[in-house]
C-alpha cells in the first residue's frame, strides 16, 4: 500500500497530521509531505486511510495495489 | 508579524493593520461561536456528553463532528472568472456567499448528515473553508476547542441547558449562541450544597 499527497491540492489543513506523524509531515508553511517514498507499514493503513477521507482537499491519495 | 517577511515583501501601514484587525475578529467570535454551540451540545445531550467524559480521547473526533454540524462561519468570495454551476453562469467579479454550513450536510458526502454522530470517523468537512484560502487560525481553533472541552468535562461533567427560551442566536456571516446558560442537575445541586 502506497500513499501520497498531491502538493497543489494541499492546503495544509493538517487534519492528516492528526492522524499519523509517522506518515504525514508539513513543511514550514504547514503544508503536507510523506515521509519517504510512500510505503505504508501494516500497523499504519488504518490511520492513512481515515487521514486521506478526512482531507478537506481530497489531496491525498491510497493506493492499495502498490 | 511587524518583523517577517514572505519572499522579501514586509507587510506595512494600513496592510498591516487591516491584517491585524483581520486577525483580531476572525480569532475571536468565529471559535467562541463554536465553542458556544458545542456547549449548548453537550447540555442538551448527556448521552454524547457522558460518551465524551469515559473516552476524553474521541474529544478531537467529536470537535470535527460538532464543526461540522455547528459550522459557524459564512463567507462571500468574489469570482475570479465566469463560472458555470449546473444551469447557471456566474459572471466574473461576482460576489457570492458561501454556505459551507450547507456543504457540511451534503447527504452524498455524509450518512445521516442531519445527526451529530459524535464519533464519526470520515468526516471530510469544510467548517473552515477549501481551496487557498480556507481559514488560517484553524489549527489554533481546534486546539482551543479541544482543550475547552476536555478542561470542562473534566472538572464539570454534568450539566444542562438552565432555560432553553434564554438560548440566542447571533446571525449574519458569524452563526451561533449567543448566550447557554447552564446549570448543575437538581442532583448533582443537591449533592453539592
Amino acid at each position: 500500500m502506497k500513499v501520497s499527497v498531491d502538493p497543489d491540492k494541499c492546503q495544509g489543513h493538517g487534519r492528516c497530521m492528526m492522524y499519523d506523524t509517522e506518515i504525514f509531515e508539513c513543511d514550514d508553511l504547514g503544508y503536507a509531505h510523506i515521509r519517504g517514498d510512500g510505503t505504508v507499514p501494516e500497523a499504519d493503513r488504518e490511520e492513512v486511510w481515515f487521514a486521506s477521507l478526512n482531507c478537506p482537499e481530497q489531496a491525498i491519495t491510497v493506493d492499495e495495489s502498490a | 508579524m511587524m518583523n517577517s517577511e514572505v519572499d522579501g515583501d514586509r507587510l506595512e501601514g494600513y496592510d498591516l493593520i487591516a491584517v491585524l484587525m483581520l486577525v483580531l475578529i476572525a480569532g475571536l467570535d468565529t471559535t467562541w461561536n463554536a465553542l458556544s454551540s458545542a456547549m449548548l451540545h453537550l447540555a442538551t445531550h448527556p448521552e454524547d456528553r457522558r460518551r465524551l467524559v469515559a473516552e476524553p480521547a474521541l474529544i478531537p473526533t467529536a470537535v470535527e463532528e460538532l464543526l461540522r454540524f455547528y459550522a459557524p462561519v459564512v463567507l462571500t468570495r468574489e469570482t475570479t472568472k465566469d463560472v458555470q454551476l449546473g444551469d447557471t453562469t456566474i459572471p466574473a467579479g461576482e460576489l457570492v456567499l458561501l454556505n459551507w454550513a450547507a456543504a457540511n450536510r451534503d447527504p452524498e458526502m455524509f450518512p445521516d448528515a442531519d445527526k451529530v454522530i459524535i464519533d464519526r470517523a470520515e468526516n471530510r468537512h469544510i467548517a473552515f473553508g477549501t481551496g487557498i484560502h480556507r481559514c488560517l487560525g484553524s489549527s489554533i481553533a481546534r486546539l482551543e476547542l479541544k482543550i475547552a472541552i476536555e478542561e470542562w468535562l473534566g472538572v464539570i461533567p454534568e450539566f444542562e441547558l438552565d432555560d432553553p427560551e434564554s438560548v440566542t442566536y447571533s446571525t449574519g456571516h458569524i452563526w451561533g449562541p449567543r448566550v447557554v446558560d447552564v446549570v448543575y442537575p437538581a442532583t448533582v445541586a443537591a449533592a453539592r450544597s
